[in-house]
């Protein structure tokens, strides 16, 4: 038998606290932290024993991604790359998911204008480099693609076709009699 | 914190195979595309399954920077290709005998850069590489180790094989010597003749199947035959040496006053590269001998081919059953080509670094507390990225 519930009206909510595991992107030592959701802020408080409050606003947490072992609780940054780290509880999982929603955001953003660049000089080189090396490309892609529209698929584009104009080009073998 | 500091591996091989399944679909789809990407992702899991004193390693890697130094490798074999072609067909002129000499120049002079570029993206995986909030770097290096790893080779060569311990152990060390975690660098210990007693057997083993080749050649046709164990023998021992050379090495590496103890087992990580690679083979001959049984057992009026139609094959008499039936089989045999991709993963590349990972201990981890984050460049070729210590406003 429990007793009568009692509704505070107009009472905040406990102060939800949890515990983490800090890394200060300083020294590779673990540092106990407790964490407080402040959501008129949009931020989350991280609390170190003689330290100033960090303040980590919720748009800018980035999720570790493709984790092993994802069950073992998040492991969270900031945004903008720098290496502090902190590893939270598991429970604490769900309480982040529901107020950062950026968290599978990519923590640097790619540059796609010098991919394209980069695309654009290979391209370029590849199409030097083809030139180059095979000189008789075209004119062998062209005789290919004749022959392949050709109605007699008998005659190959290896062969010489007798009302072929002459090109100036080493004549090739003619073609086998039908 | 206490001083040994035990490296165990966390990861689920299901889950690894379902991540390694999708992005080698999404690879497919995208004509090879996202291969940069996926392998990114598998990187990024294997690095946070290893967890040194129960945290995670950190991949910070992108896979739009793996597909540009792809494009930047495109661009430099291009050139270089049309500067060989260009050099031979202007010297050509006065030396006819060259081109095929020039060719072969042009190729051997790649070598190098081959070298320089392994250099090259270790240094970038380590600068994208951290623990517990402290990044790896890798000093510059690469045309140090580029031209010590030709001469190395040479001299093995030359050697018949009895330098390779040597040049496994130096190279090792430059690269190891140049590595550093936060403001600590890594150094190698040790001595190249610590790696022979491992080294003999695998040396014996491969003189004496060159050796059987050789003479199957010159004098008996018979002796290739024997080639064949004493290949095996090979494969077994230079397995062996390998696995006990990480170990030596391992243990011989120290960070100020860290380091390592690993022991890992060459018996073990034989098996599972056997076994693993086995089930794989069985897999990949799965459709071949599903065909077979079907020529063998189904009657010649169906739809699969009798081996006398096989062998005189005019594809222009084949019907349409037929043609679809060769399609369902390559379908078929891709499928298995992926899961077998993925498969790899899973049963071999997962549990041998589970085994290399376990096998090793950090000793003397009190060291760390002496670490601090390293403010220099990030490394050869790699834009800083900024670092702000509190790491919030």
């Amino acid at each position: 038998m429990t007793g009568p519930t009692v509704i505070a009206v107009g009472a905040r909510a406990p102060v939800y606290e949890g515990r983490a595991t800090l890394f200060d992107g300083v020294r590779p030592v673990p540092v106990d932290v407790t964490l407080r959701f402040d959501d008129d802020a949009d931020a989350l408080v991280i609390e170190r024993d003689g330290a100033e409050p960090l303040r980590w606003p919720y748009d800018a947490l980035r999720a570790q991604r493709d984790q092993a072992r994802p069950d073992d609780g998040l492991i969270l940054s900031l945004a903008g790359g720098d290496l502090v780290r902190l590893m939270l509880d598991p429970r604490d999982t769900r309480l982040i998911h529901t107020r950062a929603h950026s968290l599978h955001r990519r923590s640097h953003p790619v540059r796609w204008r010098r991919i394209a660049l980069l695309v654009l000089a290979a391209l370029v080189a590849v199409a030097l480099m083809t030139a180059t090396l095979l000189p008789d490309l075209p004119g062998r892609l062209v005789r290919t693609a004749a022959a392949l529209m050709d109605a007699d698929p008998e005659r190959s584009a290896s062969c010489a076709r007798p009302d072929a104009p002459p090109d100036g080009r080493a004549a090739p073998a003619p073609c086998p009699p039908p | 914190m206490t001083d040994g500091v035990a490296i165990t591996f966390a990861g689920a091989r299901a889950r690894l195979f379902g991540l390694a399944l999708k992005t080698g679909i999404a690879t497919i789809l995208t004509l090879g595309l996202y291969g940069f990407w996926g392998r990114t992702r598998l990187r990024r899991w294997y690095w946070s399954a290893i967890r040194p004193g129960g945290h995670p390693l950190e991949y910070r890697g992108e896979g739009a920077e793996r597909f540009a130094g792809f494009l930047i490798a495109t661009v430099i074999l291009a050139l270089w290709a049309m500067l060989v072609n260009g050099l031979v067909m202007v010297t050509g002129r006065w030396v006819p005998d060259l081109p095929q000499a020039g060719y072969a120049i042009g190729a051997a002079l790649l070598v190098p850069v081959v070298f320089w570029a392994r250099y090259r993206a270790r240094a970038h995986t380590l600068s994208r590489s951290a623990w517990r909030g402290i990044g790896f770097g890798m000093a510059p290096g690469a045309a140090g180790y580029a031209w010590r790893a030709c001469l190395h080779w040479v001299l093995t060569i030359a050697s018949l094989g009895l330098l390779w311990p040597w040049m496994t152990f130096r190279l090792e060390k430059f690269r190891t010597d140049r590595t550093r975690f936060g403001t600590e660098r890594f150094e190698q210990g040790g001595r190249a003749l610590r790696l022979y007693p491992a080294f003999v057997p695998a040396l014996l083993a491969g003189w004496s199947c060159l050796g059987a080749l050789a003479l199957g050649m010159t004098t008996d046709p018979r002796l290739h035959a024997l080639a064949v164990p004493l290949g095996v023998i090979f494969v077994d021992t230079a397995v062996r040496y390998r696995v006990r050379a990480f170990g030596i090495m391992a243990s011989d590496k120290r960070l100020g006053d860290l380091r390592l103890t690993a022991r890992p087992s060459a018996a073990r990580i034989g098996r599972i590269a056997g076994y693993g690679g086995l089930a794989i083979l069985g897999l990949l001959c799965l459709p071949a001998v599903g065909l077979v049984l079907a020529i063998v057992l189904v009657p010649p009026n169906g739809v699969v081919p009798a081996w006398a139609e096989l062998t005189t094959l005019d594809p222009a008499s084949l019907g349409p059953a037929t043609w679809l039936a060769v399609g369902l089989f390559g379908l078929v045999q891709g499928t298995i080509l992926l899961i077998c991709g993925a498969l790899r993963h899973a049963i071999v590349t997962a549990p041998i670094l589970r085994h290399l990972a376990e096998s090793v201990v950090i000793e003397g981890a009190c060291a760390l507390a002496a670490v601090r984050q390293y403010s220099g460049a990030a490394g050869p070729g790699v834009a800083a990225r900024p670092r702000t210590p509190e790491g919030g406003a």
